[in-house]
Parts: structure tokens; C-alpha cells; sequence
């Protein structure tokens, strides 16, 4: 009797297995329309359509529902649409995205930075803007150029002007002590790296240094300061046009050799600078005086953190490589229409409100954005806002969207990391990256 | 007795024994049994969970031995799982037999909850937390190491001391979970076993070794048995303290890298994969374990 019950228990068991496994399997296919918002409420003939909005939660004091409720109220009231909003965390915004538009219940207008573009660009999950904007369009966004495209088409608008835009941030009391001038140049870097790093006490033991610089950080967040701008300084780049991992280049290597050398041939780096990530480097290091030089984020938290200094502070976007070349790497998000939208007109109308001239500006102007209209007032932060337009187009840009750019970006980490800890030269260290990266599928996705 | 009087009676004993384990039953297959089938089939596939998987074979799980990060991986976590599970069932024992021996006092209540609260709060609080001992030249535990002219902010970027400390950290977070169970089982052993051997004029080793230890073998078998498969599992003190690094391997486990490849590399059938060498390789030491410990005065009633 058990023995009969204990097959019918395993059949049933394995029908149901097969049945969910065959569920799983069968997905979503590319560019299906799930059945996602936006729904209708209210009764019929006087139904308010709603619109679903995922951002990730960026006001430090956590109002970012206050915020946009007051940036989208005109929209709602004009177009009778009821905009709900879901703020996300950085840390699970990613994951939060992903599984949302797997199964079909993602928004019908998000928020991407770039690393996220190849991944749902080829899944068909996020509209190509070519068929929406217009000539009008192009002239009232300041964003809308070429370095912001990815994969050479637009699939969003960003939210505001460049943000957190990597500088160098120097500390003009040790320059003066040490007789030097602002750096300009990697050659200024290297010197004053140099003569910076000194035991001020004369207790034997270094206590002020040439850099204040991280390499502990768990992820490749701090490519952002640490990495980006070097390349881009050389010369070099991390992908060309096609995709392909070019970091092995002359200047790829160039990089990483002022890096490896700062720290191992200088010894102008702290001791725990591989335990600290960058923004603990600068606390603990440029924050008290210190440090010299230290390459972080741009922005008002950054700086508000040297108020209280005794010591005079100085930063430049515009740090030369050997042959002159520049680059200040900046964050540009942007929103995006999702496909999954039923009604894209309504959707577009949304994305444009949300970065234009009205809802857009409002929202910068709650949050001291850098404008991102033409014509529009600058709420940006007043200390870096003049520098920031001076380098615009000389430095700043956004990093380039590239197919498994995320694994590849946590493999360069890793492995500077491994050059910086001095077991792998600056060479061999791009040329595995190269290798690795350039083993991937890094091709678009047959349609 | 007829046939027909003694049939009834064992049919009615069936049904409410499967009606009792039903709901366990249901919570198994649909939480366990059937995830677990889906990863399997998943790991022959390449798949991102944003567009159809499609059939790969043995792709996978070819990429993954060849994987050297991953082979990597798992002797970290081997590594891990033999340091940590006697670790931890060592210092959990000692500080329970500590415990009773001493009774309630304000020292023991003390250090019962001082090493029972780590086990209570999220790992990756824990983990964030010591990161900021150790890192922050103002936290109590700088200053402390500095007294001896120790850098504490040096250990979690060194090659060599990054490991070591996840595993004392882990230890310390995981003890004092086990703790509770030796002091439950502890509280159990009559008296009157230690008064007969003190009046037979035995010593304080010979009662502990003769006695408490022997007594405590079965519930030494259930700590290194849950211990292991904790340590096998253990992604968030390693996910938020190193992700791995420092470099590409030096603390990387089999489930950071798993996590790694699921959820920001979406690679899930790679990640798949992963899971399933993990579920395979905890199977085999759990069998060998089971066997090892399968002896009669082993079983715990």
C-alpha cells in the first residue's frame, strides 16, 4: 500500500518539476510585451491611467518620494495620469531591475546608468529614442550629443548635467611648504607625490603623504576616481568602438604604470591603502591635512568635508597625461522609456517631463543638479559650477556602455588591485585584463 | 483475528502520519526539491533572465573547471569550513562549560550575551561594522591594537592576513549560537553523575573527560554538522568585508562567486552551475560525516 502511494507521490512530484522547470524555461522571450502597467483605475469612461517610475533612492535625507511628487504633479493633473513611484537602493537596484523586467512587472519608465544599457538594449527591453525626439528635442537638451549616445543611438535622457565628476583635489598648504604649484601634468603628480611624502615630526615615521588614494574597495566602484580618468589622461581607453577591449594599448599600460609607481616605486601612497576604499583614504588621509593630492568624487559632501580643514584646498578636472590628453570621468544617467510600456506616447511625454524644461528643471533645482536644458539656471553646486562649465567639453565625460562591461570592470579591479599589491607588473596586468575581456561575447546579439 | 478486521486499522495509521509531515512535505519540494531541479536544468543553458535560455550542454560546467578562480574558490571554501566549524565548536563549548561550571553570575550573563548577540544580528551589519573597526583610526579597536603597535587597517588589504581574519570574525559571529545549544545540553547531565565522581575522588579534568565531554559527543555531532553547512554557505561576512579580494581570489568563496555571476554578471546558468558542484560537494562531506558519525552512542534523541 505505502509502496503505491509512495509512486503516485513521485509521479505527481515529477509532473509538477517538469511542468514549473518547463515554466522557467520558457521565459520571456526578447521584446514580448509583458502584461505591465500601465493599468487602468478608476471606473470606466473616466479611468486615470498610471504610470509606473522605478529610480534609485538618491536624496541623502530619504525625500525622494516628497521630491517627485512635487516635480510630477502638473504632469498628473494635465494628462490625468497617476505617476507611482518606487525607490530602489543603489546596492539592489540592479537586481531589483532585472528580476522586475523578467517577469514582467517592471515600470514603464527607469532610471540607467550606463553599465546597465548593453544588457537590457539587447534583451529589446528599453526603446531606442531615434523615432521619438525631434529637431525640437535636440535643441533644447545639452546632453543630447554624441559622447552620451550608447552604442552610437540615444536610449534615454539624462537626468541632469554631469554629477560626481572625478577631480583632483589638492591640498595648497603642503604644495606651498614643498615650493610647488598646483599640478597640471602627471610629471607635477609624480613630483610632488614625491616630495610631499615625509615624516613632518621627525619621529622617524612617515606621517604626511603624496596621495591619498584607496584600493580596498569590494567592487569596481572606485574605478571611478582611480582608474577612468588615468586611462583617458594616457591617451588610451578601456573599449574602442566595436566593443573590443583595448586596455593592453601603450597607454592602457602607461596608466597603470604611474599607479603601480606611485605606490611602489614613490611609496607615496599610505600604508593600509589596500585595506581602505577611496572615499576612507580621503577621510582618513587628505581630510586632516595629510595628503597632498587625492582623486575623488567632485561633489558638495566631498567638499563639505574640508570646511572645517585648516588648510587651503584647490581641485582641477583638467590633470594632463603625456601627450597633453585629458578626461574627467562623469556620471550621466539617464531615464529611460521601458518596452514594456503600453501606452509609449504617454510614457515618452513622462521621460520628457521628467528631464525637460519643467518637471527636469524643478527636480534640479530641488536637488542642486547641474542643468541639463538649454537656457536653464544652474542650481548646481556653486563650487565646483564655474570649473565644471569650463572643462565640459574639454575633460568631462561618461564612461563608454559596453556587452559585459560589469564582469570586465570587476576583473580590472580585481587584478590592479594584484599590480598595486606589486605581484603583477603594470604589462602583464592589461594584458590579462585584454585576455579575459576579449574572451567574452562582446558581439551583439543576433536578431 | 480475520484479514478483514486487521486491514482497516494499519489504513487509517497511513493516512494521518502523511496528513502530519503534508505541510513540511509541501514546503520541501516546492522550496528545495523544485528550485533545485530548476538549477539543474538551468546550468546546461546560457541564459540572463532577460531573454530565453538556450540549450548548451555541458558548457557550463566545462567553463567552470577550467575556471581558475572558481577552483580558487573552492579551496577557500574548504579552507574556511575546516578552520571555522572547529573553531567556533571549540570556543563554544569551552565558554559553556565555562558557563555552567561558574553558574549565574554577572560575569557569565555577561559573556553570554556579549558572544549570543553577534549570532542575533544580520551578518552583513556585522560585517559592515568590524570593516569600520578595523579601517576607522578613531574606532576602539585601533586604538586598542595600537597600544601593542599593531595597524588593524592593514589586514583586510594584505594577501596574506585578509583570509585569517574573516575566519576569526566568523568564529566569533557563529560561537555564540552554538554556545546556547552546549548549555542547553549542558543543563541536561544530572547532578548526581558529578557528585558520585566526586565522592569517588575523581579530579576536574577527569570529570570533564570522563563525564561532560562523552555526554557531549552527540551534540557535538549536531554543531559540526549545522556549523559546516553554515560555513559551506557563508556569503555575507566575505560579500560585504572583501567581495573576494583583495585581487581576484585571495577570499573568494563559492557562494560570493556564485553571487557574483548571478546577480551582477547575469550569468545564470554559469551561476547555476556553480550552485549545483556547491550542492553536490556538501552532499558528499554530509554522507561521509553521517557515516563516520553513525555510530550508535552517536545518535541524538
Amino acid at each position: 500500500m505505502a509502496h503505491i502511494w509512495g509512486k503516485r507521490i513521485g509521479t505527481t512530484g515529477l509532473a509538477t518539476v517538469l511542468t514549473l522547470s518547463m515554466a522557467a524555461c520558457g521565459g520571456q522571450s526578447a521584446g514580448s510585451d509583458p502584461s505591465a502597467a500601465p493599468t487602468q483605475g478608476g471606473s470606466e469612461g473616466e479611468s486615470t491611467k498610471v504610470l509606473e517610475v522605478w529610480l534609485p533612492a538618491k536624496a541623502t535625507d530619504g525625500n525622494d518620494a516628497e521630491i517627485w511628487d512635487e516635480v510630477v504633479a502638473p504632469f498628473e493633473e494635465e494628462h490625468n495620469v497617476d505617476v507611482t513611484f518606487q525607490f530602489i537602493s543603489w546596492k539592489d537596484y540592479e537586481a531589483k531591475y532585472s528580476s522586475g523586467i523578467s517577469t514582467g512587472t517592471g515600470p514603464d519608465v527607469g532610471y540607467m546608468y550606463v553599465e546597465m544599457f548593453p544588457t537590457y538594449i539587447d534583451a529589446g527591453a528599453v526603446e531606442d529614442l531615434s523615432n521619438y525626439l525631434t529637431e525640437e528635442d535636440y535643441a533644447t537638451y545639452t546632453t543630447l550629443t554624441d559622447k552620451y549616445k550608447i552604442f552610437g543611438k540615444f536610449y534615454g535622457i539624462a537626468q541632469s548635467g554631469p554629477q560626481a565628476v572625478s577631480g583632483l583635489v589638492y591640498n595648497k598648504t603642503i604644495l606651498d611648504s614643498i615650493g610647488e604649484e598646483a599640478p597640471k601634468t602627471w610629471d607635477d603628480v609624480i613630483r610632488i607625490a614625491q616630495k610631499a611624502t615625509q615624516d613632518t615630526d621627525g619621529d622617524g615615521k612617515i606621517d604626511q603623504y603624496g596621495v591619498a588614494q584607496g584600493w580596498g574597495q569590494t567592487f569596481y566602484q572606485d574605478l571611478n576616481w582611480n582608474w577612468y580618468n588615468f586611462i583617458w589622461q594616457a591617451g588610451g581607453d578601456i573599449f574602442d568602438d566595436e566593443g573590443k577591449c583595448i586596455i593592453n594599448s601603450e597607454q592602457g599600460i602607461a596608466a597603470a604604470q604611474l599607479l603601480y609607481d606611485l605606490k611602489n616605486t614613490y611609496n607615496a601612497f599610505p600604508e593600509d591603502t589596500m585595506s581602505l576604499i577611496n572615499n576612507e583614504a580621503f577621510d582618513n588621509y587628505f581630510v586632516p591635512g595629510n595628503a597632498a593630492l587625492a582623486f575623488v568624487g567632485t561633489s558638495e559632501s566631498t567638499f563639505n568635508k574640508l570646511a572645517d580643514g585648516d588648510f587651503e584646498y584647490g581641485f582641477t578636472y583638467d590633470l594632463q597625461g603625456p601627450n597633453g590628453d585629458m578626461g574627467a570621468r562623469a556620471s550621466v544617467d539617464q531615464i529611460v522609456l521601458m518596452s514594456a510600456c503600453e501606452d509609449k506616447e504617454l510614457g515618452w511625454e513622462l521621460v520628457k517631463y521628467m528631464t525637460g524644461p519643467e518637471g527636469g528643471a524643478k527636480y534640479r533645482e530641488l536637488t542642486g543638479s547641474a542643468p541639463s536644458t538649454v537656457g536653464e539656471e544652474d542650481h548646481g553646486y556653486e563650487v565646483t559650477k564655474e570649473a565644471l562649465a569650463a572643462s565640459l567639453d574639454t575633460s568631462i565625460r561618461p564612461i563608454k556602455a559596453a556587452r559585459r562591461a560589469t564582469e570586465v570592470y570587476d576583473f580590472l579591479w580585481k587584478t590592479l588591485q594584484e599590480m598595486m599589491n606589486g605581484n603583477v607588473s603594470p604589462e602583464d596586468a592589461m594584458n590579462e585584463v585584454a585576455e579575459f575581456a576579449n574572451s567574452l561575447d562582446y558581439a551583439a546579439p543576433a536578431n | 483475528m480475520s484479514k478483514e478486521l486487521a486491514y482497516p486499522r494499519r489504513k487509517k495509521q497511513d493516512w494521518s502520519s502523511y496528513l502530519y509531515i503534508l505541510p513540511m512535505l509541501a514546503i520541501v519540494i516546492f522550496f528545495w526539491i523544485i528550485p533545485i531541479l530548476i538549477s539543474v536544468v538551468l546550468s546546461f543553458t546560457q541564459y540572463n533572465a532577460l531573454s530565453t535560455p538556450h540549450f548548451n550542454g555541458v558548457e557550463n560546467y566545462k567553463a567552470l573547471f577550467e575556471d581558475r578562480i572558481f577552483r580558487q574558490s573552492l579551496i577557500n571554501t574548504l579552507i574556511f569550513v575546516i578552520t571555522v566549524v572547529p573553531g567556533q565548536t571549540i570556543l563554544a563549548f569551552l565558554t559553556a562549560s565555562w558557563i555552567d561550571r561558574k553558574g549565574k553570575n554577572p560575569a557569565t550573563q555577561f559573556v553570554r550575551w556579549a558572544m549570543f548577540i553577534p549570532s542575533l544580528a544580520s551578518v552583513s551589519i556585522v560585517g559592515i561594522v568590524c570593516r569600520i573597526l578595523l579601517n576607522n583610526p578613531s574606532s576602539p579597536l585601533n586604538t586598542l591594537f595600537s597600544l601593542f603597535g599593531l595597524n588593524p587597517s592593514l589586514l583586510l588589504g594584505s594577501e596574506k592576513a585578509a583570509f585569517p581574519t574573516l575566519i576569526v570574525i566568523e568564529i566569533l559571529i557563529g560561537s555564540g549560537y552554538y554556545m546556547v545549544i552546549y548549555l542547553a545540553a549542558l543543563l541536561d547531565i544530572p547532578h548526581s553523575y558529578y557528585e558520585a565522581a566526586k565522592i569517588d575522588g575523581a579530579s576536574q579534568f577527569q570529570i570533564f573527560w570522563k563525564i561532560t565531554f562523552p555526554l557531549m559527543r552527540p551534540m557535538t555531532l549536531l554543531v559540526i554538522l549545522l556549523g559546516s553547512i553554515s560555513a559551506f554557505q557563508s556569503f555575507d561576512l566575505v560579500y560585504t568585508m572583501t567581495g573576494g579580494g583583495p585581487g581576484r581570489s585571495t577570499t573568494m568563496t563559492a557562494m560570493v562567486y556564485l553571487y557574483l555571476y548571478s546577480f551582477k554578471y547575469s550569468k545564470i546558468g554559469f551561476a547555476m552551475a556553480i550552485g549545483n558542484v556547491l550542492i553536490l560537494v556538501i552532499a558528499v562531506l554530509t554522507i561521509v560525516q553521517r557515516r563516520l558519525a553513525g555510530r550508535k552512542e552517536n545518535i541524538l534523541y
